[in-house]
């Protein structure tokens, strides 16, 4: 197992390498500039001094071939910026250093370092996916079972319409219909003249930092988005989790159990779903992992600060370094998720031999 | 004394998007304690569903009617709560496919364990001992560390036995073993034949042993119950029934017994194949296949079950309306073919 994890992981940093050329395959180009231009030029603007276009293209390594920018991109990463890049890129000093440079380099757009912004971004998106991936998950599993055990029932029927619209209708269809219902609807003038009252029923957008000493206003404002975001995923795995369950009710161990006179309830939830399990939690690892790199629609249409939005907003502006270093920790995410879930079918799955 | 299980007039149907399947049309049987019945028939006779009936295992789509008295109880009809505490106790079953009919993701002692503290009051570690017990008593060897492992961790034959060890660790007074040896290799099967044999007296139990081998029969059952489109073609003690056979379908069934076959040139199969139990024939469900078949055997409901005229005080029953003279003689030449053995 331990020497299994070991490899596991050290594929994983191979791939993470990969990703790190690719990224920097992609987005070199951009910093190439124009036949004549400096790239540090545009990217500084034409207010730009020309000790700081001097500075930028020290920075990047402009003025060097392609493979010694690709070596100070990756030293950069792995090390982290050195002193003297920090004093060059951060000029005017009137910040912590470390604000300004950050091991994904520094933003073109607002001298911030990547990291920083990352960091600031993150936890909204990380929320996010961590609450609606316990909705996804609660109501699947819920909707699933019920409706392989009453198949063919009204509720199996209304379940497999409601699938169906939540695999059809988009993220931000929905969202704005459960913003403008649930959010805006009941606070208007409009809702006022009809019954009286207003009432703020949910957040219109926005974030709420986690106090753990009050965590309801940070819930309060991931209900909305995270129930739009889940529902997709709801959606498909009920499905799965129903038609899953459908196999292995009629596989030949549960009528073992049967004949050994288990109860129901517990054929159904330890033998059956025991083996259902298996994939869901494989599926569950790699979309937690992907929403990691955040929800780029649920965060933009409930104007939610994450990770996806600022990916938007850096590719908007032409931002490299913030574009490629949102792209590579999303893609680390990933790899990252990749790895946990094959440790964890490992353990779970005993047929799997591991060596 | 009455006999350990009694089955009345059991007659199984499915609803099908096809329309109504009768898969048992009205058998009756009994066994007695410690005694072990045999159930021959091809595939499709009805065999399983007869088993699924009485451990009452079938799907929603199955009505079953008559009656099965296990103990002097009605199973028919039993809410489910009352049968479950008779399934995996009182009777018990084994299945044809071992290497499906263990849950893959749990331990082999975590699923002995299970069976037997569902219905005796036993703590963890007395129920480990009951199931090392077991699984020795199967002959596995190193019980103590194959209850740690997966069933994938086991081979068929294996595999067989732990269900054998599963079936019989609460001592039940009935085994139904369904094609138990069907999935497996000769050399296993002869091993798990020979096991179910010695088993049989060492925890007295009572076995319903359903085959397509009359060869398995002959080793192993006293009493035998030969089915066919979901009927009684014939039943009757073992030795009765190789001696005197007194049903066309019986006669095909030991003509294509590969150890009856010995001096001859080749198996004789039954030409043909079982009925569909949607559209069966009209009268005897074998009369397509029958060499002796005339205009009476097309006729419904068909030749009714009775005693076989000379069988000495013997319980000896067979359905057809084949005449006396000619099936004498068939049976003493089926019967004849045999090498003394
Ligand atoms: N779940 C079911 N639904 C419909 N028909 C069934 C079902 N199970 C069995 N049958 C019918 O019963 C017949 C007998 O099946 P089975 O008892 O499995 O035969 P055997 O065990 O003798 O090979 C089958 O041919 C099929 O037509
Ligand atoms: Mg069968």
């Amino acid at each position: 197992m331990i020497r299994y994890a070991i490899r596991r992981f050290l594929w994983g940093l191979l791939t993470l390498f990969v990703l790190l050329l690719a990224t920097f395959v992609i987005f070199g180009p951009v910093l190439q500039g124009q036949k004549g231009v400096s790239a540090a030029n545009t990217i500084c603007g034409d207010k730009c001094s020309p000790e700081r276009v001097h500075d930028i293209t020290i920075f990047l390594g402009l003025d060097r071939p392609w493979y010694a920018q690709f070596g100070t991109y990756v030293e950069r990463l792995v090390l982290g910026p050195s002193a003297d890049e920090m004093a060059r890129m951060c000029p005017q000093n009137n910040k912590a250093t470390t604000d300004c440079v950050g091991r994904l380099g520094q933003s073109f757009k607002d001298q911030r370092s990547v990291d920083v912004v990352i960091g600031e971004t993150f936890p909204t998106t990380l929320s996010l996916a961590i609450v609606s991936v316990i909705v996804w998950l609660v109501v699947s599993f819920a909707a699933g079972i019920l409706s392989a055990l009453r198949r063919g029932s009204l509720f199996d029927r209304m379940t497999m319409v409601v699938v169906l619209w939540g695999q059809a209708l988009p993220i931000y269809y929905f969202g704005l219909l459960a913003l403008w219902l649930l959010a805006f609807l009941p606070n208007s003038a409009q809702f006022e003249s009809w019954f009286g009252f207003r009432v703020e029923l949910f957040p219109i957008g926005n974030y709420e930092p986690l106090e753990l000493s009050n965590p309801w206003p940070w819930f309060w404002h991931l209900i909305l988005p995270a129930g739009t975001l889940a529902l997709q995923f709801a959606a498909l795995y009920t499905r799965m989790i129903r038609s899953g369950m459908l196999t292995a009710l009629g596989e030949d161990y549960v009528r073992t159990a049967r004949a050994k006179g288990v109860s129901p309830r517990r054929v159904v939830l330890r033998h059956a779903a025991r083996n259902v399990l298996l994939p869901i939690v494989t599926m569950t690892g790699l979309d937690f992992g992907t929403l990691l790199g955040g929800a780029v629609l649920t965060e933009t249409t409930f104007g939610l600060p994450g990770l996806g939005r600022q990916a938007i907003i850096a590719v908007g502006n032409l931002d490299v370094p913030m574009t490629s270093g949102i792209v590579l920790f999303a893609g680390a995410a990933i790899i990252l998720a990749n790895i946990v879930v094959d440790l964890l079918y490992a353990t779970l799955d005993p047929r799997i031999r591991l060596g | 004394m009455t006999p350990l299980l009694e089955a009345r007039d059991l007659r199984t149907t499915f609803r099908t998007d096809d329309g109504v399947v009768t898969a048992i049309d009205g058998i009756s049987f009994s066994v007695e304690r410690g005694q072990t019945l045999g159930i021959v028939g091809e595939s499709g006779s009805g065999k399983s569903v007869t088993s699924l009936s009485i451990m009452g295992l079938l799907p929603q789509s199955a009505t079953v009617s008559g009656s099965v008295f296990l103990g002097g109880r009605d199973l028919i009809g039993l809410p489910d709560a009352e049968l479950r505490k008779i399934r995996g106790n009182e009777m018990a079953m084994i299945f044809q496919d071992p290497m499906t009919s263990l849950n893959p993701v749990y331990t082999v002692g975590w699923q002995l364990e299970e069976a037997i503290r569902i219905h005796q009051d036993m703590n963890g570690s007395q129920a480990r001992r009951r199931s090392q017990e077991m699984l020795a008593a199967v002959g596995i060897p190193n019980p103590d560390d194959r209850l740690k492992n997966y069933p994938h961790e086991f081979s068929g034959g294996m595999r067989q036995r732990v269900m054998i060890a599963m079936a019989l660790a609460n001592n039940p007074k009935l085994l139904i073993a369904d094609e138990p040896t069907t999935a497996l290799d000769v050399t296993t099967q002869a091993q798990i034949l020979e096991l179910m044999r010695n088993l049989r007296s060492e925890f007295d139990s009572a076995i319903i042993m359903i085959t397509h081998d009359l060869g398995v029969v002959a080793e192993l059952c006293e009493e035998v119950l030969v089915m066919y489109g979901g009927r009684v073609a014939e039943q009757g003690p073992v030795d009765r029934i190789f001696a005197q056979p007194s049903h066309p379908y019986t006669w095909g069934l030991l003509s294509s017994m590969p150890s009856r076959a010995q001096g001859r040139d080749r198996l004789t199969s039954i030409p043909g194949s079982p009925p569909s139990l949607l559209y069966p024939p009209a009268g005897c469900r074998f009369n397509p296949r029958c060499t002796f078949v005339s205009d009476a055997c097309r006729v419904d409901p068909g030749p009714a079950l009775r005693q076989v005229e000379d069988a000495g005080g013997l319980d000896h029953r067979f359905a057809c309306h084949l005449d006396a003279a000619t099936r004498v003689a068939e049976a003493a030449r089926v019967a004849g073919q045999e090498p003394a053995s």
